[in-house]
């Protein structure tokens, strides 16, 4: 019941974020020049052309005006129309989102099942190869760029090996995409019981996965390694050592005593990938939603940017409302 | 006598190298016994050496310190050189610590009597409802009060004095032989510890346990140990039983120890002969002489011959 409560409560605290996001980054698109008016018709237009054009799109109002007339339609579900695709903007995010979440979320839980074996390993075997692997790991990790390590990978299982998948989408050109439950083909094709459309969506996925995998498993790592390290030199693991407790039972506890830190690691990660993960989505053709924005961001086409914003706004809420739930999970001293 | 002897250190040394050059030598050349159903008190100011005695007896020094020299023989076996897998058989089993600052030394996720339920099936591969059972035996054992829902506690729910009962009860929870106590009572107030040291001392006397008892209190050790050993810069300077230490200290940091701790001016009296003349020449080197000589019987003195 508590629990309910401060759901409610943090939910509460949703909607002034969402409107603090809202204005800040409506009013700095508006600062970047640029006109859309301009830009739509080309350099040859008319001037009365433009003109009315600026009139049918509101950009003849004050900004203050702008900006409440954008409210009013966000909060009745409608982010604007896109000129460059020439649709509304929640139907274009509504298939893109899904894709870059898919991409996003399968790349954290590959980064984390390598990532924190190898932390735990590394910061129990002080003297060993895993734990100055993992120092190289973290430097390299940490100073590659994920699009060159996607373009060397497309470059090495795709035009040499050929063992890779096209870096072109999501699915191969004749396959029809699985029925739309969740949006992301790795569910859906499951779903649908479709063996066919699931392989190539996993060809398909392999690469970029492994790509943003690998360069964030290197945060895990580090982050993991340190507060093992800390944690086997705590209080409560020496004495735990100290009542004869087994290997296995104290690295279990002092892994417990670490998800806090892992999970906090995991979900600043979670939040950059939403927007941060472009690169790699240029890289190979995703469709994603960061590339969607991008293209917005240098046409001055304001809608798909703020609709971008406000979704991923949301998206951040709600993974830091789960993240907090987890941490009581996790941590009794929490619950009061 | 030899037979009854439960833990003896003979010339126990450990160090703590440092980075580059010289380190530290927190223990020098220690030797006591314990023999069975006995008290012994190790009393010593903060560094004396008394922590690293405790760990250096369950081998768990903090890195970088570790045991140079000397055995530590509990019954006929040398902890020292002992493996790792022997070691944990006996830590928590048949050798138990039980520590200062409580609620640090147990995990905070987990609830006590998960924690003492670990230690018992590790140690003696009882079933879900025997370890229950025991845990919850034990737990009425060091009175804690209400102690069918105490089992589902969280350390951070306890009080310092209850968390103190949950350490009592992971040490004894194994029926051992020998326990270590360090400095058990230090962050409590007065009148928790001396609820504490009342049930340490009935059960002592229950279970015939020897004990290795480390306090900074002396006043605390008087009332509760068979043999006191005084430590100063990792050497013993003075051991003897009990009645004979308070009736006839002899080293001069005994003395000052004994001053120190006596709260009217007769006894203070009695203690301080003349400090002047040896405590400036002692403190400033800590010059402090390689011969215990044995002054009468079990009374043993750091003093040049």
């Amino acid at each position: 019941m508590a629990l309910l409560r401060y759901i409610g409560r943090r939910l509460l605290f949703v909607l002034p974020q969402l409107f603090g996001i809202v204005a800040v980054s409506f009013f700095l698109l508006k600062m970047i020049p640029g006109d859309p008016a301009l830009l739509m018709l080309g350099p040859l237009a008319s001037q009365e052309a433009i003109d009315e054009i600026r009139s049918v799109m509101g950009l003849d109002k004050s900004l203050i005006e702008q900006f409440i007339i954008y409210l009013e339609r966000v909060l009745s579900g409608d982010l604007g129309t896109s000129w460059q695709t020439t649709k509304p903007v929640m139907e274009d995010l509504l298939k893109r989102f899904p894709a870059t979440m898919e991409l996003v979320t399968l790349s954290l839980l590959f980064a984390l099942i390598i990532g924190i074996p190898i932390g735990i390993l590394a910061s129990l075997l002080k003297k060993s190869i895993i734990n100055k692997f993992s120092t190289y790991y973290g430097l390299l990790a940490g100073s590659l760029p994920d699009f060159w390590l996607g373009l060397i990978f497309i470059f090495v299982f795709y035009t040499i090996l050929g063992w890779a998948a096209a870096p072109m989408g999501r699915l191969d050109l004749g396959i029809l995409p699985p029925t739309v439950v969740s949006g992301s083909y790795f569910i859906d094709s499951l779903i649908a019981g479709d063996w066919e459309t699931f392989g190539n969506v996993v060809a398909h996925l392999t690469l970029p996965v492994l790509t943003l995998g690998l360069i964030n498993a290197g945060p895990i790592i580090k982050m993991t390694q340190s507060t093992m390290d800390r944690l086997l030199e705590s209080d409560h693991i020496r004495y735990a050592r100290s009542c004869g407790l087994g290997e296995f039972q104290i690295v279990r506890r002092a892994f417990r005593n670490s998800l806090p830190s892992v999970l906090t690691i995991v979900s600043v990660l979670y939040s950059f990938l939403i927007g941060g993960a472009v690169l790699v989505e240029i890289v190979f053709s995703w469709g994603g939603a960061g590339q969607y924005a991008l293209s917005g961001v240098l046409n001055a086409d304001i809608n798909p940017v703020m609709g971008f914003v406000v979704w991923s706004a949301i998206l951040c809420l709600v993974l830091y409302l789960i993240v907090d739930l987890l941490y009581f999970a996790i941590d009794p001293r929490l619950r009061d | 006598m030899n037979t009854e002897i439960s833990l003896s250190l003979n010339n126990l040394t450990v160090d703590y190298p440092g980075y580059k050059g010289s380190g530290t030598t927190a223990v020098k050349d220690v030797s006591f016994s314990i023999s069975k159903g006995k008290v012994l008190g190790l009393v010593g100011e903060s560094g004396a050496g008394k922590t690293s005695i405790a760990r250096a007896i369950t081998r768990q020094l903090v890195e970088p310190g570790e045991i140079t020299g000397g055995e530590i023989f509990f019954e006929d076996k040398d902890i020292v050189t002992m493996s790792q897998k022997d070691l944990k058989s006996y830590l928590g089993s048949q050798i138990s610590l039980i520590v200062p600052n409580p609620k640090s030394e147990l995990d905070p996720l987990l609830t006590i009597g998960r924690q003492l339920g670990d230690v018992v099936r590790t140690h003696l591969k009882l079933s879900k409802s025997e370890t229950k059972q025991a845990v919850l035996d034990v737990l009425e054992a060091v009175q804690i009060p209400d102690h069918n829902s105490r089992f589902s506690a969280y350390p951070h729910e306890l009080s310092g004095g209850m968390a103190q009962r949950v350490i009592i009860a992971m040490s004894l929870i194994c029926n051992p032989k020998f326990v270590i106590s360090d400095d058990a009572t230090s962050g409590l107030d007065v009148t928790v510890q001396r609820e504490i040291m009342k049930l340490m001392q009935k059960i002592i006397k229950e279970k015939n346990l020897s004990v290795l008892f480390i306090t900074r209190d002396i006043g605390l050790a008087a009332h509760f140990c068979d043999h006191l050993g005084l430590l100063f810069r990792g050497q013993i300077v003075e051991l003897a039983p009990i009645n004979e230490f308070f009736k006839n200290p002899i080293h001069p940091y005994s003395l000052a120890l004994l001053s120190a701790f006596s709260h009217s001016a007769k006894w203070r009296k009695v203690y301080s002969t003349d400090p002047e003349k040896w405590s400036k020449e002692f403190f400033k080197d800590g010059n402090v002489p390689n011969s215990l000589i044995e002054v009468d019987e079990g009374h043993l003195v750091r003093m040049e011959k």
